[in-house]
């Protein structure tokens, strides 16, 4: 039987990457420890900060939301609604599921729901742009990346936390690397800093395991969406960790020494100078006012304004 | 004699007396990318699965 290397009762969690085993009890300690350390560690944010927590409804992010609460951290929660039925509700349950989370805790949620804003659901702004023909995800990214730069700024909070996990950014790390896309790989990292007109952005479950992620909704009893996005079957993240998580059978950790490994690599200028939101020449868009690399409209605008 | 192991909608039936490890295995199924679950209680790798038993498993990764 695997024990608790804490106390010795039976273990609920093995972690093969640490060579840990630990019992429900020091699991649920042991994951808000980790966390602070890594917020620390990466300059993440401070007590005194407001912070705005991007909730999707899912595991990790009504975990990390569960997580800053727990540290004592300011965390207000941002659902995005955006419209995804396919005959499931979708969205409807994600939000549902944000709300009692919220509700359950007094917390407070921030709901924006695209179509009433924009006058279409993500399906319907897919269809009518080039861009997503069939296939939402691209312009998913796009509004919601915009939706949480909007809100953060005219709610004048100072840090925006998503919930990517080790998963997450080792896929997306793969994925730049097959690619050799310097400029992705020179702004990947644990915290993007403020740029005119844009929140800092952090990611501090980043070096969690999606599966440290899972058992700890699980043993917190968060209720989460456990249905992927019905969009998602055959993402192209999806693929890359499949294959990292094949690797990572044959030799435990390769995940998160994948991921550590480049980040002491960026920082030590392997892709050119380590910064972040600020170091292009951005101009603010005449149709939203958020920064944008290009001059007129920014995508998202050029976007619901076909 | 078996035990019963559910991922998502599809059942697996295996013989008891098997590690978990060993039924993923047989399964083709990675152990990083599920947690495994009998009565609302996580189970490790090493555990030996009995007669009657039912394991959920709980796939933990999402796309997007």
């Amino acid at each position: 039987m695997m024990k608790c290397r804490k106390c010795g009762e039976k273990a609920a969690v093995n972690m093969r990457q640490h060579k840990l085993a630990l019992c429900k009890q020091h699991y649920l300690e042991w994951v808000p420890e980790q966390a602070e350390r890594f917020i620390k560690k990466y300059r993440m944010f401070t007590p005194e900060e407001r912070i705005l927590v991007a909730v999707s409804g899912g595991k990790d992010s009504l975990s990390l939301w569960d997580i800053l609460i727990r540290l004592g951290y300011q965390a207000d929660g941002l659902y995005i609604s955006l419209g995804i039925d396919e005959g499931l509700g979708y969205s409807r349950q994600s939000q549902a599921l944000c709300e009692t989370f919220a509700a359950r805790h007094g917390l407070k949620l921030h709901v924006v729901d695209v179509a009433r804003e924009y006058g279409y659901t993500i399906p319907a702004l897919a269809e009518k742009s080039r861009r997503g023909q069939g296939k939402p995800c691209a312009v998913c990214g796009l509004t919601k990346r915009h939706e949480m730069n909007r809100i953060a700024r005219d709610w004048g909070y100072d840090v925006l936390a998503t919930g990517h996990n080790l998963d997450d950014e080792a896929a997306v790390l793969f994925g730049n690397t097959l690619a050799w896309a310097g400029d992705y790989l020179r702004r990947q990292g644990p915290v993007l800093p403020a740029g005119p007109g844009l929140a800092r952005k952090v990611k501090p479950l980043c070096r969690f395991y999606e599966r440290e992620m899972a058992a700890y909704a699980f043993l917190r009893g968060i209720e989460y969406i456990y249905d992927e996005c019905p969009f998602a079957q055959g993402a192209t993240s999806l693929y890359y960790k499949a294959i990292l998580n094949r690797m990572e059978n044959e030799r435990p950790g390769l995940k998160l020494t994948f991921y550590l490994n480049f980040l002491e690599a960026r920082q030590a200028g392997l892709f050119g100078p380590a910064s972040g939101a600020a170091d292009e020449e951005l101009h603010p868009c005449p149709g939203c006012g958020q920064p944008t690399s290009a001059p007129g409209l920014c995508s998202f605008c050029r976007l619901v304004q076909k | 004699m078996s035990v019963k192991l559910i991922l998502r909608e599809r059942e697996y039936e295996l013989r008891p007396g098997m590690t978990l490890l060993s039924c993923l295995q047989k399964l083709d199924i990675l152990p990083e990318t599920v947690l495994a679950t009998r009565d609302g209680e996580l189970i490790e790798e090493d555990e030996i699965l009995q007669d009657g038993q039912v394991i959920k498993l709980v796939a933990v990764i999402s796309g997007g």
